[in-house]
């Protein structure tokens, strides 16, 4: 009996410990949701995969995060609808702290735009620069998961590794494209990319000079891969092509010798003129430009794209539409009217200068006659402080409407507009390949497109002033200002003031290291690689 | 014996003494005749006399002993001996994996009997342990009908990860990863009647054995068993009635026109937006309710196999008009006994059903906004069903405006149905061969399903002024969610005595398994999709998840001498949520104990009948991280609806990389307890006396990590430790029993201190802490903060400077870096909204057959930020007037601050929230052997929240977070109940 006891407790036992170790397997679980994967069964043979991971570099310019509404939002901490909107931030940053813009809202870090007068600590710099990391790590980890070996790893074929060279090609495009931004926010930055080591390891800080390069390098090598330049709508519309890197390449040397010290007019002047020959025309009616069905446009060079609730935020084109008055919410099928942004005096002042103003189409998107006054004297008040602008428009070209007054205007993140104004002041700076006659020409079409009659200006009348204050009156409103005010040395300096610059009515200067924004106080806390810019 | 003659129903003196086993007299004994209210009580040395007939019964009772019942057989002198209740003093209280007797256990444990618990109204077992034990706290989510409960033992051990403790219901330890769906508070599974006891373990040398679940405490809940005898049942009912307390203090609309006017003038366009009306909203979405709670149930034992069954049905409305609860519940207990009753089966299920509405809980906060001046209802308008809503000059909705708040509770129908069941297995084997050698199988489940809808009706104001669309259809949402855990426990228990020598000795696994999924989808109302020709306005999403935890662990009990007593515990869990070189965890724990009351010194000492010194030191873990089932992983996440980017005519969705860390592990808290457990007077007079001490290591932390390193700015890994320390103290004691009348009170008290000593990698200067709280009426702007060397949860402001007559200065704060200017540099970190001290005192004192009962309790050093008042003082800018056209009523403490711009982050708004509450008082009365059938009835009354005392500034004191908005207030309830017992 005995025996027979221990027998049976033996083999319980055993089957205790065969019992208990397949249950110990059970820890080993993989994710079941299909929707959340780990990155084996993402990446195949299967090119729609790539072009999702693809997809989601470019989407990160236009909404905040994976799910509509900025949910699931990217930058964490950080509103995605707001501060980490790529368009929305960089709007603000560029176009509040100018001559150009005022809003009326108390949100933290907004006053401080509207003055220059932040620090490390606003949430939209902190905002702005991790949105642009966030592009900088999904680019990077794209690279990382085509590269030669890992393709032929999965069994990739041929024709899905041609492909995705020109995936790769886009890919390095889109992060040469942010480190531009960064560069010209903030110059110097950390600096990873795809062979960074992943981890625990700190990012090493580069200066602008070798970002400079870097950005260089990167848009001449990838651009032999990217497809060649389509004008006006085709079913590649939305990817990058050549013409995307000659864009960023002509704005990159144009402000070579602020970033640098180093004039690089001549080369600004050659890809701007490639992008002239590869036949981009203006848009005949200046506000098309800006209408819902702008993806026709043979202007556009490449667009930030909004396609109504499939592309939805809070954000982008939805904040341009909404942050106007009341009054043209209909006109704009806007489907809000946050009433917080108007234009400053100077501004209209700005149209003001020309004779004839009355007739510039352009200035018709100021309302004046909204407002009973076009100064702003009290900052936090929105109605009759300021000139109310509308200049994003949610309808078609011929007057219909889109299906909803989500946005359906693709933002036009480099236009022929830009190029030719670009062309003439490197031109005008002593950059060779071009010529002035040329360069008059094309003002001459910039501005007979804005006028309804006249508007043509004489070659005496052909000066760096009048360009910049020109840049002003063709691209208000489209994030481009600050820049362009710093490149001439008017941001910070006493030679021109505006409305509340430096934080007084009048305005007054400020201290020159505004002429950088900063590093965010986050990360100069985490990353001790890093050195805060001058003045901070 | 002299046989006078007595007549059989004459009356004698009949005399006595009750002594207790060893001969010595008791004093204040209860004897009763039987069948009568004849009774006395012993004297000083002993004796008692009354008048009885010869053929009479006496019924001789003292607390601590156990009950006789002796015949009189016609003795004019009885020598009575009374034997101590053994079950009393020895109290059996369930552990971990076990159980031990009272006096043996080295940890710091709280057993509390249910039913002696001084109850009020109780929808869940949360509402019956309020301030009954020393160093817990729990604070309901206000007073909707079923609202959930914060519950936090000692404090809490982390920031970031769960506070919540591990919760095991009769060995089933429930899931506390994420709540469930349409139900706020899962613990109402239980009806509170059916439970039999709470054992709280509070310090790691209890909790240990619990291992990566136990950081935070362990409550065990037991529900009640049949018992061998003869069928009981039982049937208690309440009715109630709940009325609101107070109002927010805000204008009516004779004072909000009067400010508008004084403050822009007659003709001014703020004053031209005032309507007509007198209407005062807060009385509009409140009203009183009423509700009913009704339970039966049998015990009683069929065929040797005891069992107890109960259903119990429960309709409490809520004061906020359209709140409802309706649950049925159902319980099942059978405990059959086989092999020579060596096999101890028990199987218990119980089972819900529960049905919600919730009432919309923002027509709170919009009912202390919206103007007072305005009508309720308007007519002639296309747009918002009838109710009033704020439109523009061409007659179309404002969408910025606020919203109708009788339209935000009517037109909105948010309802949920959900089924739950838990129910375990449990076989006990007491082995043959070796007499102490037991096994325990143990197999349960705890599964739930809910359904629920938010449908808001087409064209309500809500649907012009919210949601995402704006354009009038109402947008409805429908979601579902299925959870099962399932579990299985084994483990082996050798008990035995070798001569001075006490061991027990328990080895054993687990496995547990956590499964849930969701479902949300968002139709369009019939009538919209009609039109639309769509059944759905966006795309649905669904989402599973599951996790594992395979444990070992074992446990060894020494006592020598019955005096000195050590335990040692190990738990090795693995969970599945970490990376496979982090997944095991190794948490060991000890303890020591002294039973100084069994040593020949104190042993003389008859008053003394406990007086224990404990020590222990144990480690514990957290794996409730928060952040998902699968952390570790590099995982890609699809993206849902709304989200997707176009490549020429084709729609492409994205897929995002998401931010981890492979290195995740859980948190780990090291606690160290000392106590003294102390009983007086056969424990007539017992309590318990703790400190601890506990620190928490790689508590996580969402960290900036460096731009460029990770797929996120921030990520979520164990960084920071955090320690808390703490007093308490309880007592429990009868200061009077005797025939008359009996009182019992319990006080407790606890005093608990914590602080956050890092949370960075580096020890950054410039790195502030974790900003958090976002607060009503300033997007972007945080008031609290957790940051190295001080309490979590501590309020982030600038400090408001004052007049002399107390007025603050509006923007006028104190430059604390002394730059000339106020920014963010001049926040600091300030008061807090945990409280220093918690107090609890119970009191319950019967006379013949009345009792009252109260119970009080008290919350001291708590502070909160009054976002109610922040947000409606001001009177600038669009504070008080929108310029589209519509005005926010103001709070009448906008004439003493007086506040152009709003002030949001001033400490002016952190006000001391302390409080001493009174949570209910009972007053009852009980029926005795009404007839034959009916052993006992009981009427009771019972007012809940009778008063309150603070001075806080708000509507209530109490409530989770820190930040004061928008809470749904706790009603005054005035109870009938009725318990009988057949």
């Amino acid at each position: 009996m005995k025996n027979i006891k221990y027998i049976t407790i033996t083999i319980a036992l055993l089957g205790i410990v065969l019992f208990t170790s397949s249950c110990i397997d059970d820890l080993n679980t993989v994710p079941l949701d299909e929707d959340e994967l780990v990155s084996d069964r993402v990446f195949g043979k299967d090119l729609n995969a790539y072009t999702q991971s693809l997809a989601k570099i470019y989407a990160g310019f236009a909404i905040g995060g994976n799910a509509g509404g900025d949910a699931e939002q990217d930058v964490a901490g950080i509103d995605g609808g707001s501060q980490a909107s790529f368009l929305r931030v960089l709007w603000n940053m560029q176009d509040l702290p100018s001559d150009i813009a005022h809003c009326a809202w108390n949100d933290p870090g907004i006053p401080d735009f509207n003055q220059i007068t932040w620090g490390a600590s606003s949430p939209w710099i902190k905002g702005s620069y991790y949105r642009l990391y966030y592009q900088i790590n999904v680019a990077n980890a794209f690279l990382r998961e085509t590269t030669e070996d890992k393709l032929n790893s999965r069994g990739a074929s041929e024709t899905l590794k041609d492909s995705i060279k020109i995936y790769r090609a886009e890919a390095r495009l889109l992060r040469a494209m942010t480190y531009e931004y960064a560069l010209d926010l903030y110059r110097n930055v950390p600096f990873v990319t795809e062979d960074s080591p992943i981890g625990n390891v700190l990012p090493q800080q580069i200066m602008a000079k070798d970002l400079f390069n870097f950005i260089e390098q990167e848009l001449l090598e990838c651009e032999t891969d990217l497809p060649d330049p389509v004008v006006g709508y085709s079913q590649n519309y939305g990817h990058v092509s050549k013409s995307a890197a000659w864009a960023i390449l002509s704005r990159l040397y144009l402000n070579a010798e602020e970033y640098i010290n180093q004039p690089k007019y001549t080369e600004c002047i050659t890809y701007c003129k490639k992008i002239i020959d590869a036949g981009y025309q203006l848009e005949p009616v200046y506000a098309d430009m800006f209408k819902a069905d702008n993806q026709n446009s043979k202007e556009m060079i490449f667009p930030i794209r909004y396609e109504g609730a499939e592309t939805m935020t809070w954000g982008g084109m939805t904040f341009l539409l909404c942050m106007g008055p009341a009054d043209l919410q209909t006109a704009t099928n806007a489907k809000g009217a946050w009433q917080g942004y108007r234009a400053k005096s100077s501004l209209i002042k700005l149209f003001e200068k020309e004779s004839l103003s009355e007739n510039d189409a352009r200035k018709s998107m100021l309302h004046t006659e909204l407002t009973t006054n076009i100064e702003i004297v009290d900052q936090s008040s929105f109605k009759n402080n300021g000139t109310p602008v509308a200049k994003f428009y949610n309808v078609n070209k011929d007057g219909s409407l889109p299906p909803s007054s989500e946005a359906y205007i693709d933002f036009p993140l480099f236009r022929l507009g830009e190029i030719y104004l670009n062309y003439i002041e490197a031109v005008l700076r002593g950059g060779e390949g071009g010529s002035r006659t040329q360069a008059l020409g094309y003002m001459n079409e910039l501005r007979s497109r804005a006028y309804k009659t006249g508007g043509t200006i004489t070659d005496s009348q052909l000066t760096l002033d009048f360009v910049l204050d020109e840049r002003g009156r063709e691209l208000f409103w489209e994030a481009q200002r600050r820049t362009d005010l710093v490149r001439f040395g008017k941001f910070t300096s006493g030679d021109y003031l505006w409305p509340w610059k430096g934080g007084v009515a009048q305005g007054k200067a400020v201290d020159d290291h505004f002429n950088v924004y900063p590093i965010p106080s986050d990360d100069i806390g985490t990353n001790t690689n890093l050195k805060q810019n001058e003045g901070y | 014996m002299a046989v006078s003659a007595i007549a059989q129903t004459g009356q004698t003196n009949v005399k006595g003494t009750v002594r207790d086993v060893n001969g010595e007299p008791i004093i204040g004994a209860t004897i009763l005749l039987q069948g009568t209210t004849v009774g006395t009580a012993t004297d000083m040395d002993g004796n008692f006399s009354l008048q009885a007939p010869g053929n009479g019964v006496l019924e001789v009772s003292y607390i601590g002993y156990k009950s006789e019942v002796v015949p009189i057989n016609n003795r004019t002198n009885i020598q009575i001996i009374l034997e101590e209740d053994v079950e009393l003093l020895e109290e059996v209280v369930v552990i971990g994996y076990g159980t031990v007797r009272k006096n043996d256990a080295t940890g710091s444990v709280t057993a509390i009997n249910a039913d002696k618990l001084v109850k009020g109204f109780a929808t869940s077992p949360s509402d019956l342990l309020v301030g009954k034990a020393a160093g817990v706290s729990i604070t309901t989510d206000g007073g909707a009908p079923g609202a959930g409960a914060n519950i936090r033992i000692r404090g809490g051990s982390s920031m970031s990860a769960s506070n919540d403790p591990l919760i095991v219901i009769d060995g089933v330890p429930v899931d506390n990863t994420s709540g469930i769906s349409g139900m706020s508070n899962p613990l109402s599974t239980i009806h509170p009647n059916d439970i039999a006891t709470f054992t709280i373990l509070k310090d790691a040398s209890a909790t240990a054995i619990y291992g990566s679940r136990a950081s935070n405490g362990v409550i065990i809940i037991t529900t009640k068993k049949g018992q061998i005898g003869k069928i009981k049942v039982g049937y208690n009912g309440t009715y109630s009635i709940s009325t609101k307390i107070k109002n927010v203090d805000v204008m009516d609309a004779p004072t909000f026109r009067e400010f508008v006017t004084e403050k822009y003038g007659e003709g001014s366009e703020q004053a031209l937006a005032l309507g007509n009306e007198n209407t005062n909203w807060q009385s509009q979405i409140f009203g009183t309710a009423f509700s009913t709670d009704q339970n039966i149930n049998v015990s009683g034992a069929i065929a040797q196999m005891p069992f107890r069954a109960s259903v119990s049905y429960t309709d409490e409305n809520g004061i906020l008009k359209t709140s409802n609860l309706q649950r049925l519940t159902g319980s099942l207990n059978l405990n059959p006994k086989f092999i020579d009753k060596r096999l101890d089966v028990q199987l218990n299920v119980k089972g819900m059903y529960n049905k919600n509405r919730f009432a919309n809980q923002g027509a709170i906060g919009m009912a202390t906004q919206f103007d007072p001046t305005q009508p309720i209802y308007m007519t002639g308008s296309d747009y918002g069903n009838g109710y009033f809503m704020y439109l523009k000059s061409d007659g179309t909705p404002i969408d910025i405006a606020l919203t109708n708040p009788v339209a935000m509770l009517n037109e909105r129908e948010d309802e949920s149905t959900v089924y739950r069941s838990i129910g375990n297995a449990q076989f006990d084997y007491k082995f043959n061969f070796l007499p102490g050698l037991r096994a325990n199988l143990n197999m349960g489940y705890d599964v739930s399903n809910s359904d629920g809808d938010v449908i808001i009706k087409d064209n309500s104001p809500m649907t012009w002024t919210s949601g995402n669309f704006k354009k009038g259809f109402g947008e409805n949402t429908h979601y579902t969610q299925l959870k099962r855990n399932t579990l299985l426990d084994f483990y082996l228990n050798y008990d035995n005595q070798f001569g001075i020598h006490q061991i027990n000795a328990m080895a054993g696994y687990s496995w547990q398994h956590f499964y849930r999924e969701e479902e949300n989808s968002y139709p369009y109302s019939k009538e919209w999709a009609r039109t639309v020709g769509n059944e759905f306005y966006k795309d649905g999403d669904s989402y599973s998840t599951e996790s594992y935890i395979v444990s070992f662990f074992g446990r060894l009990n020494y006592t020598l001498l019955n005096k000195y007593l050590l335990t040692f515990t190990l738990r090795n869990d693995g969970s599945s949520r970490f990376s496979p070189e982090n997944r095991w965890g190794l948490f060991p724990s000890a303890a020591f104990a002294w039973k100084l009351n069994e040593e020949d010194f104190l042993k003389g000492f008859q008053n003394l009948s406990d007086l224990k010194i404990r020590i222990g030191y144990g480690v514990t873990g957290q794996q409730n991280l928060g952040n998902g089932d699968y952390p570790y992983m590099a995982r890609y996440m699809y993206s849902k609806a709304g989200a997707n980017y176009f490549f020429g005519d084709k729609e492409y969705s994205l897929t995002a990389p998401l931010a981890y860390d492979e290195n995740l592990k859980w948190e780990e808290t090291t606690t160290w307890n000392a106590g003294i457990d102390y009983g007086f007077l056969n424990n007539r007079l017992n309590g318990a006396f703790d400190f601890y001490y506990r620190k928490t290591n790689d508590l996580l932390n969402t960290v900036s990590v460096p731009a460029g390193t990770n797929f996120s700015n921030q990520l979520l890994t164990n960084v920071g430790s955090l320690e808390n320390k703490g007093v308490e103290f309880s007592i429990n004691a009868i200061p009077i029993t005797n025939k008359d009348w009996n009182w019992t009170i319990g006080y407790n008290i606890s005093y608990n201190k914590n602080k956050i000593t890092k949370m960075t990698i580096n020890d950054d200067p410039n790195y502030v802490g974790v900003i958090y709280g976002g607060i009503d009426g300033a997007t972007g702007y945080n008031v609290m903060i957790h940051a190295v060397d001080q309490p979590y949860g501590a309020f982030y402001v600038f400090q408001q400077i004052y007049t002399e007559d107390g007025h603050p200065i509006e923007g006028g704060y104190v430059d604390q870096n002394s730059d000339g200017k106020i920014d963010e540099q001049d926040l600091i970190p300030y008061k807090k909204s945990a409280p220093d001290v918690l107090m609890g005192l119970s009191s319950s004192l019967n006379y013949k057959n009345w009792d009252l009962g109260f119970s009080l309790r008290a919350s001291i050093g708590n502070y909160a930020y009054n976002n109610v008042q922040s947000n409606r003082e001001a009177y600038g800018g669009s504070q008080m007037y929108d310029q589209t056209g519509f005005l926010k009523n103001r709070m009448n403490s906008a004439f003493f601050t007086n506040f152009y711009t709003s002030q949001p982050r001033s400490s002016y708004y952190i006000q001391n929230a302390s409080f001493l509450k009174m949570d209910n008082i009972t007053l009852g009365y009980s029926f005795n052997h009404i007839f034959n059938g009916l052993q006992n009835a009981r009427l009771y009354f019972t007012v809940q929240n009778p008063f309150i005392y603070t001075k806080y500034k708000g509507l209530d004191p109490e409530f989770n977070g820190g930040i004061d908005n928008n809470i749904y207030p706790r009603p005054r309830m005035f109870l009938l109940g009725m318990s009988l017992n057949f």
